[in-house]
C-alpha cells in the first residue's frame, strides 16, 4: 500500500492528531504498514524510542485513538511490546479511572 | 534445519586455545586461558561435555560441529583480535578466512583488526585487505586489553577503522562488549562508548555481543534508543540448561524493551560444543505466565524465533534467506 492510498488518510490524519499530542514530550508515532486485513503496524519515534511509558501510550492513548478508524481492525507497535495479562490490566485501570471521573463529575 | 528453522549463526570461531599459541612472555595468559575455557565449558550440556577445550580448531572439525551435527544452515566465522595472551590472537584471521574459502556457499568471513596491536595506519591497511583480498563482510572488534584498552568513540583511533569499513562497502560492525576474560578491567567492555560512535556513524549498523554482560540493563537502555545499535544473543542463550528462568527474563526484555526486530543469536561454537541441544531449548523455551503477568513481558511467538535465528541478520547482511534457501537445497 503506498503513502497516496487513500484508505490512509483517515489514519494518518489520527496520526497527526497523535502527534501533536506527543510532542511536549519530543516523542512521535509513525505508520510502518496497514496490511491487506487491516492491522496497522506503527513504531514510536524520537523520544518515545526506548521510553518506559511506550506500553502506556500504546494502551492509553495510541490504539484507542486508532481503534475507530476505518480499515482498522487491530494495532501493533513494532518497537513497544508488553504482554496480554499487562494490556488488560492497563486498559481496566484506566476505564475504572474514567468511570470514577465520571461519577466525581456527576456528582460536583 | 531445525524443527523447520533456518539458522543463521551470527558466530561461529576458528579458534586456537592451544598451548602452542599462548604468549611465552606473558604470565597472565594460562590463566586467561584456562578462564575462558572453565567459563564456557560450566555449560555444556551433557551431550557436548566430550568436546575439547583448550585446543586449536580445524575449519573441518568446527564445520562437522555446526553444519554436520549442530542444525545450523550458515554461519559467520570471525576472527578476535585477543593478543593479550595469544601469539597469533585467539581466533585467527587466516582460520576464520580459510573456513570461509572452504565453505563459501554456507560460511562469510569476519575479519579482525585492533588500532593498539598494529597501529591505527596498519590496521586500516588490514581493512582494505581483508576485504579486497579475503572477501571479509563485516568486521569484529574487541577494545578491552590487559593493559589499557581504546574507547569506541575515540575519532582518532577507532573512527579511521569505521571509516575505512565503510569505504570497503561494509555496513555491520561487530563488538565484544562485557565478559571481560583473565584479569582484564570490566569497565573497558562497557557498551557506552558506542552511542557516540552510533550517533557519528548513523549509516553503520552496530551489533553488540554476548548481551554485553554484566552490563545487560545498559545494552538494552542503549539499543532500545539507538535505531542502528543491536543486540547479539551469542552464547548467551545456552545458559538454558544452568538457568532457564534467566534466559526466559532475557529474552522476556529483550522483546519488550528492546524489539525482536534488534536481536541476532549466534551459538559462539565451539566454546559450548554443537549448537543443537541449545537451539532446541530455546525453540521450546516461553515466557512463564508470572514474568508476563507481573513484568509484562510478552509471550514469545513463531514470528520472533524467526527473527532472531535468521532474519535479522540475513536483513543486516544483505542476504536474501529464500534464495539462499533454494540455493543450498534446503525446504522448510
Amino acid at each position: 500500500m503506498n503513502d497516496m492510498d487513500p484508505q490512509l488518510k483517515p489514519i494518518d490524519a489520527v496520526l497527526n492528531d497523535l502527534n501533536e499530542a506527543m510532542a511536549p514530550c519530543a516523542g512521535g508515532v509513525e505508520r510502518e504498514d496497514l496490511s491487506a486485513d487491516g492491522v496497522l503496524r506503527l513504531r514510536f519515534t524520537g523520544m518515545c524510542t526506548g521510553c518506559a511509558c511506550r506500553p502506556l501510550t500504546t494502551v492509553q492513548t495510541v490504539r484507542p485513538a486508532l481503534a475507530a478508524a476505518e480499515g482498522v481492525s487491530s494495532v501493533e507497535i513494532a518497537n513497544s511490546r508488553i504482554s496480554a495479562e499487562a494490556e488488560e490490566r492497563i486498559a481496566r485501570a484506566f476505564a475504572e479511572d474514567m468511570s470514577c471521573r465520571a461519577s466525581e463529575e456527576k456528582t460536583t | 534445519m531445525i524443527d523447520n528453522y533456518f539458522i543463521f549463526d551470527c558466530v561461529v570461531h576458528v579458534y586456537d586455545m592451544s598451548d602452542g599459541n599462548l604468549r611465552e612472555d606473558e604470565s597472565t595468559a594460562r590463566h586467561a586461558r584456562d578462564h575462558m575455557s572453565a567459563i564456557n565449558t560450566a555449560i555444556r550440556v551433557p551431550e557436548n561435555q566430550h568436546y575439547g577445550i583448550a585446543k586449536k580448531w580445524t575449519p573441518e572439525e568446527i564445520y562437522a560441529m555446526v553444519f554436520d551435527e549442530g542444525g545450523v544452515d550458515m554461519a559467520m566465522a570471525q576472527a578476535v583480535p585477543i593478543f593479550d595472551w595469544y601469539k597469533d590472537w585467539f581466533a585467527p584471521v587466516k582460520a576464520q578466512h580459510r573456513m570461509s574459502e572452504l565453505y563459501p556457499d554456507r560460511v562469510l568471513f569476519v575479519g579482525a583488526v585492533d588500532p593498539l596491536f598494529s597501529g591505527v595506519k596498519k590496521a586500516t591497511e588490514n581493512i582494505d585487505y581483508q576485504v579486497q583480498e579475503m572477501g571479509a563482510r563485516s568486521f569484529k572488534f574487541y577494545n578491552g586489553h590487559l593493559r589499557g584498552g581504546w574507547r569506541c568513540d575515540d575519532p582518532e583511533v577507532a573512527y579511521p577503522l569505521y571509516e575505512r569499513c565503510q569505504e570497503n562497502g561494509i555496513d555491520l560492525l561487530q563488538f565484544h562488549k562485557g565478559i571481560p576474560f583473565g584479569q582484564q578491567n570490566l569497565e573497558e567492555l562497557h557498551p557506552g562508548d558506542l552511542q557516540k560512535a552510533a550517533r557519528d556513524f548513523p549509516d553503520l549498523n552496530f551489533l553488540v555481543h554476548h548481551l554485553a554482560m554484566p552490563y545487560i540493563d545498559d545494552l538494552f537502555n542503549i539499543a532500545s534508543r539507538f535505531p542502528n545499535i543491536y543486540v547479539g544473543a551469542t552464547g548467551v542463550f545456552n545458559m538454558s540448561l544452568v538457568a532457564p528462568r534467566t534466559v526466559q527474563t532475557w529474552i522476556g526484555r529483550l522483546l519488550s524493551e528492546v524489539g525482536v526486530d534488534k536481536v541476532v543469536w549466534g551459538s559462539e561454537a565451539p566454546f559450548q560444543g554443537k549448537p543443537s541441544p541449545y537451539l532446541r531449548d530455546f525453540l521450546r523455551l516461553e515466557v512463564p505466565e508470572d514474568l508476563r503477568s507481573d513484568y509484562g513481558m510478552p509471550q514469545i511467538t513463531d514470528s520472533d524465533r524467526r527473527k532472531m535465528l535468521s532474519e535479522n541478520l540475513a536483513r543486516l547482511m544483505h542476504i536474501d534467506l529464500e534464495e539462499k534457501k533454494r540455493e543450498l537445497g534446503v525446504v522448510s
